[in-house]
């Protein structure tokens, strides 16, 4: 667990963070998000104490980060940052074994480890040789995630680690990393300006103001109306159709109701396909209902645009 | 090859095929001080001259054409005017017309060092534009430079007087390259252990950078000779006073006072380029290998010093050939090196003296270029990806 208590940062006269206080429980992907500037990596820099707090404390699993070894504390927290940040001089074995050579592994553990991280982060193993300047953006990026996870660490800090990827290779990662966190149960701050990226992998989401803390949930808990003017307008009111890139079709297909073949209009989506795909499907082809396939393309139900109204955010719509 | 590289080998090629018709390529002189006549290439090389014009028109010829595999038959000619211009040339001074008088002298003529312009000049243009020219250039010196030594060691130029004046001191000949060889590097050595380590700390402390540098430029700024005055003096008070120093050998003149200016010399690109590499590196990267976990002496030399490298190369490429350069005034205080054959030469005006001074200089600069621009190209290349 990580734990800001009423942190303040200032440089010189410059309140970067003024009075933050977060809790991260174990396992937790905590996102922070908002504009640029308004301190989100401070607060990064502060967990692996790579700045000074003016005031406050900080706390992992209930030890005020002062009383560790810093060398000890810092590897034992995974670090991703947006420029990839990959040692230029180093190939990609050597850029994602840093950690473990530095807490002296054996080189059969690395050697394994080496082949565990490129096999989950989806590089193929031939890429160990490579130099970073040979891979694309993307690549660089998996090996960024290989490296932070290099020496299993409890916690996991990443500063908009795919701020620089093309759209399309952002969602992929995304995705990828939805995994990969599904799998690992880390303790994540993930940082970000994305709305739609804190949607996709957040359990958390803390919505930062300039050097504050703005407003704090889980991504359902911003549909409501009761958030202030600025949260709003920073999620944006599109915010509802962009949480419906966090379910599937299966969540909503309680049940296998196959209609009449009348009212099928033949558009089919794969069941693991976002709401937000299928609706714009079926906004696309001005129809309100569409057949649900699985991965043998055979058909197992049906969805309809009232099974959205009526089964999505069912809850926190009070 | 762009318009303007055209130009330039043309003119190159012209400049060969004039210096063939109306340059002397040798001088015959009845004994070493004596001035002499001068003699061009037809005389000198009889029909063979024709055929060297020929290779030059060719030259004009093949640039004219433009044609892409056109630049190696370029370079093949050339390196073969040079090769047929040697050949001859020894052929030319076995004939008994220069060898009557016993201590008869024959030196390169105008004309020789005119086609070493010419040739430059066509290859210059020959590969400008393209990427890979620095590479294609080194490459071409090094076999015009092979070629000749070849030929030197051959013993078919051994009647020139060049040759002679090597002959008369053999054996201080090579003493002296292997001394001004060592004083050049062991002053580098001596100023990268000192001036890296003031690179670092200059770049660490801001604060003290303004005080370091003012006296390493202060330092470059004085002229070498009156640097070396100025060494001179105390250097030799010192060692009339400490028995100590006397004794290791330390005095006003000679090696000592020659080594510390090469030093002070050295010091300045190797500290200025170890401050601008380690500049160069991103902070953001500093903070990700603090952020892993790594000690700061760990980031120094498993990133900073890596990466900082060929900057750092930079230097010591600057600092070695200018140091090859500067060890020749250590000829002036007994220090030795090809200075001391240099100035020889000059005092006693012979001018093939002087030469065989300054060639040797010009090829371990060369060579010693060469190796460092080879080891950063490659370097950058295998580890970082840049391709120059």
């Amino acid at each position: 667990m990580i734990e800001l208590k009423n942190v303040t940062k200032k440089y010189n006269d410059i309140t970067a963070l003024k009075n933050f206080s977060l809790q991260i429980p174990e396992g937790i992907l905590q996102v922070l998000l908002g504009p640029s500037g308004c301190g989100k990596s401070t607060v990064i820099k502060l967990i692996n104490h790579l700045i000074e707090p003016t005031s406050g404390e900080i706390y992992i699993n209930n030890k005020n980060i002062n009383e560790f070894n810093l060398i000890n504390l810092r590897r034992g927290i995974g670090y991703v940052i947006q420029s990839i940040g990959l040692f230029p001089h180093y190939n990609v074995y050597e850029n994602i074994v840093i950690v473990p050579r530095l807490l002296k592994w054996t080189k059969n553990d690395i050697d394994r480890r080496v082949d565990y991280l490129l096999d989950l982060v989806g590089l193929n193993r031939n890429y160990k040789k490579k130099y970073p300047f040979e891979l694309s953006g993307g690549e660089g990026q998996r090996v960024g995630v290989a490296r932070a996870l290099a020496a299993d660490p409890p916690i996991l800090l990443m500063d908009e680690p795919f701020g620089s990827v093309d759209p399309l290779n952002r969602e992929r990662l995304q995705k990828e990393f939805y995994r990969i966190q599904r799998e690992l149960k880390k303790t994540v701050l993930f940082v970000t300006h994305d709305v739609e990226e804190a949607i996709r992998l957040a359990d958390n989401i803390a919505v930062m103001k300039p050097g504050q803390l703005a407003s704090l949930g889980s991504p359902w808990d911003f549909v409501t109306d009761d958030k202030e003017d600025y949260v709003k307008e920073f999620l944006g009111s599109e915010y509802t159709l962009k949480l419906l890139t966090r379910f599937m079709v299966q969540d909503i297909l309680v049940q296998e109701k196959i209609k009449s073949k009348g009212y099928i209009h033949g558009f089919q989506v794969k069941k693991e396909n976002t709401l937000s795909s299928a609706l714009s499907l079926m906004i696309s082809k001005g129809i309100d209902s569409l057949e649900v396939i699985d991965e043998q393309e055979k058909i197992v139900g049906s969805i309809t645009f009232e099974d959205i109204l009526k089964n999505v955010f069912r809850d926190t719509r009070k | 090859m762009p318009d303007s590289g055209k130009k330039i080998s043309i003119l190159g090629a012209f400049i060969l095929i004039l210096s063939f018709l109306l340059l002397s390529f040798a001088e015959y002189r009845p004994n070493r001080v004596l001035s002499g006549t001068n003699i061009g290439a037809r005389e000198l090389f009889g029909s063979g001259c024709f055929l060297l014009i020929f290779l030059s028109i060719l030259i004009i010829f093949l640039i004219i054409t433009n044609h892409k595999g056109h630049k190696l038959i370029i370079t093949v000619t050339s390196l073969l005017i040079m090769g047929l211009v040697l050949y001859l040339f020894g052929i030319a001074i076995e004939k008994e017309t220069f060898n009557i008088i016993p201590n008869g002298r024959i030196s390169l003529g105008i004309g020789f060092w005119a086609i070493f312009l010419g040739m430059e000049m066509v290859m210059s243009g020959c590969f400008k534009g393209d990427k890979k020219c620095i590479l294609y250039r080194r490459v071409f010196y090094t076999i015009l430079f092979l070629m000749v030594f070849v030929f030197l060691l051959s013993g078919h130029l051994n009647n020139l007087s060049i040759m002679k004046e090597f002959f008369n001191r053999s054996n201080t000949f090579f003493r002296q390259i292997r001394r001004h060889f060592s004083l050049s590097l062991f002053s580098v050595i001596a100023g990268l252990i000192i001036g890296i380590p003031i690179g670092v700390l200059i770049y660490k402390e801001r604060k003290m950078k303004s005080t370091i540098l003012f006296l390493i430029n202060l330092g470059q700024t004085i002229p070498t000779l009156s640097l070396l005055g100025i060494i001179m003096v105390p250097l030799s008070l010192l060692s009339q006073q400490n028995k100590f120093l006397k004794d290791m050998g330390i005095s006003g003149v000679g090696f000592t006072p020659a080594f510390i200016v090469l030093v002070i010399y050295a010091l300045f690109p190797v500290v200025h380029n170890t401050i601008a590499g380690l500049k160069m590196i991103d902070y953001e990267l500093l903070e990700t290998a603090a952020g892993l976990g790594m000690k700061n002496n760990t980031i120094f030399w498993k990133i900073q010093l890596p990466l900082s490298l060929p900057i750092i190369l930079g230097g010591i490429r600057i600092a070695i050939t200018q140091s090859i350069g500067n060890t020749i005034l250590a000829g002036l205080i007994g220090g030795g090196g090809l200075g001391s054959i240099i100035f020889l030469g000059l005092a006693q005006a012979a001018p093939d003296l002087i030469l065989l001074g300054v060639i040797p200089l010009i090829a371990m600069a060369f060579l010693m270029d060469s190796v460092i621009s080879f080891l950063i190209f490659y370097y950058k290349k295998r580890y970082l990806g840049l391709a120059e």
